[in-house]
């Protein structure tokens, strides 16, 4: 019984890396001269990992499900059949050249968005950005030519590395908050591009320009209308560019 | 964009249904969801038998939700794919899947509300063979996302956004407003007090038994 419940304590004290530097050598030790012992310890480590990942998989995804349920119930009241069929025939009837003729003249909001933000493609990382940044550094030089290359995950992460020397630096904080956005990790982009606008720097307006972008991809219209408000009174060089979305956005029926 | 578009389309296949809840893609995974809840093969057929069984409208919307866990588990963890079967040489239908499965946890609860024990669970398609390591998978996930809950919402939140939504340290301070520092001290924490609760588990338990009896 003693040599079980001190061979278990053993493999969980290592498993939370409570063991200190001379048990631990002495784990290292018994893993090497019984293979039985290390396999049994790496199979638990991996599975102890898996479990700990799917957990928190598992609980975004009920969180998820429950969350879809609460906004659309469906199929909680019985509905009369025949009254549903009476309704759906009339709906037919009136609702499809109503709505056929509707998508050639009206496109749809999802269509006016998707308009909008492919009309505008992403910032370039010129030469007058980049002697902002840096004169010669191979990490911004490697992160600017994997983005010119649209090989956004890379970029982002040389983006973040080149961050870690220089905390400060507004650059790639916008570039990376670009990638996130051609990432579809949309409410990362948010954060970035409102910490860089907030700021006094070069990228302080053009920052502000992609956030309301990345609010109208969000179908965020308040935010959206806010922010291009501003820049238009700004009278700065995305003052124009605002004046016409916003009189894009004002025009259609978005909503 | 292209998710939102998807929604309006009026069929799908299993295989695409699959595919879409295996993509991590919240807007896939809201359609697959919309889909099985008006399709009359998915929700309201278990709707129906779990009404047709003394349950009620909350239990059959339960119910359903735990069968989207259990195929979301195996779809993810165990690979789970429609296979032929070879008597038939066909693959069954998800759908007939999910009405298998949604059976064998209704039944479930049922005996643990009413402790009464109900046999006839093979009169479907689908045998218990299949059924039953789809059901233990899921089981043993759900035992550990509890051990999860039981955390705090804190720990919940922080490893929820660097695992499942791969935040980085920055972006997950600048939301909870707190330092990075706190950021990775908070994340190791939590993640060693769920490890330390999976360990104590009787789950893991029987895993320490097993080896030291073996040897």
């Amino acid at each position: 019984m003693g040599k079980y419940s001190y061979i278990e304590l053993l493999v969980k004290r290592y498993l939370l890396d409570e063991l200190t530097g001379q048990e631990l050598s002495e784990f290292n030790e018994r893993m090497e001269r019984d293979a039985n012992f290390a396999r049994f310890v790496r199979g638990l480590e991996k599975r102890l990992e898996d479990d700990v990942v799917a957990s928190v998989n598992l609980l975004d995804f009920r969180k998820e499900i429950l969350k879809l349920s609460k906004e659309k119930p469906g199929y909680q009241k019985r509905i009369n059949l025949q009254f549903l069929l009476r309704v759906a025939a009339v709906l037919v009837i009136v609702g499809a050249p109503i709505f056929y003729f509707r998508s050639i003249f009206f496109p749809s909001k999802i269509d006016t968005i998707t308009v909008f933000i492919e009309q505008y493609e992403k910032p370039v990382i010129g030469q007058s950005r980049s002697n902002i940044e840096s004169e010669v550094d191979s990490t911004w030089i490697a992160a600017s030519s994997r983005y010119a290359e649209n090989d956004f995950n890379a970029a982002r992460a040389l983006f973040t590395q080149y961050r870690r020397n220089k905390p400060q630096s507004y650059g790639a904080q916008f570039y990376e908050a670009i990638c996130l956005l051609e990432l579809d990790k949309t409410q990362e982009a948010i954060v970035m591009f409102e910490k860089v606008s907030l700021n006094s720097n070069a990228f302080r307006e053009e920052s502000s320009w992609y956030l309301a972008l990345t609010f109208l991809k969000e179908a965020n219209k308040k935010a959206c209308v806010s922010l291009l408000k501003k820049l238009s009174s700004a009278h700065g060089t995305k003052s124009e560019s605002a004046k016409g979305l916003l009189e894009k956005i004002e025009n259609k029926d978005w909503g | 964009m292209s998710g939102g578009r998807k929604f309006f389309s009026k069929h799908y296949s299993d295989s695409d249904l699959l595919r879409m809840l295996r993509s991590g893609n919240q807007k896939d995974r809201a359609i697959v969801y919309r889909h099985m809840e008006k399709h009359p093969s998915f929700y309201p057929a278990i709707r129906r038998l779990i009404l047709g069984q003394y349950g009620t409208e909350e239990d059959a919307k339960d119910i359903f939700h735990q069968v989207l866990e259990v195929l979301w588990t195996n779809v993810n963890h165990s690979g789970f794919e429609l296979r032929a079967n070879s008597s038939q040489n066909k693959a069954a239908a998800l759908s007939t899947y999910m009405y298998s499965i949604a059976k064998r946890l209704w039944f479930k609860e049922f005996e643990r509300m009413k402790k009464q024990r109900i046999t006839n669970l093979e009169t479907d398609d689908i045998s218990g063979q299949e059924i039953i390591p789809m059901m233990e998978l899921y089981e043993r996930k759900k035992h550990v996302m509890e051990l999860l809950a039981t955390l705090g919402k804190n720990c919940q939140e922080i490893l929820e956004l660097s695992i499942v939504k791969e935040w980085s340290v920055e972006s997950i301070a600048n939301k909870l407003k707190i330092t990075e520092q706190h950021v990775k001290n908070h994340k190791v924490t939590c993640k060693k007090r769920l490890k330390e609760k999976i360990l104590n588990s009787p789950m893991y338990k029987s895993l320490f038994d097993e080896f030291i009896n073996a040897r």
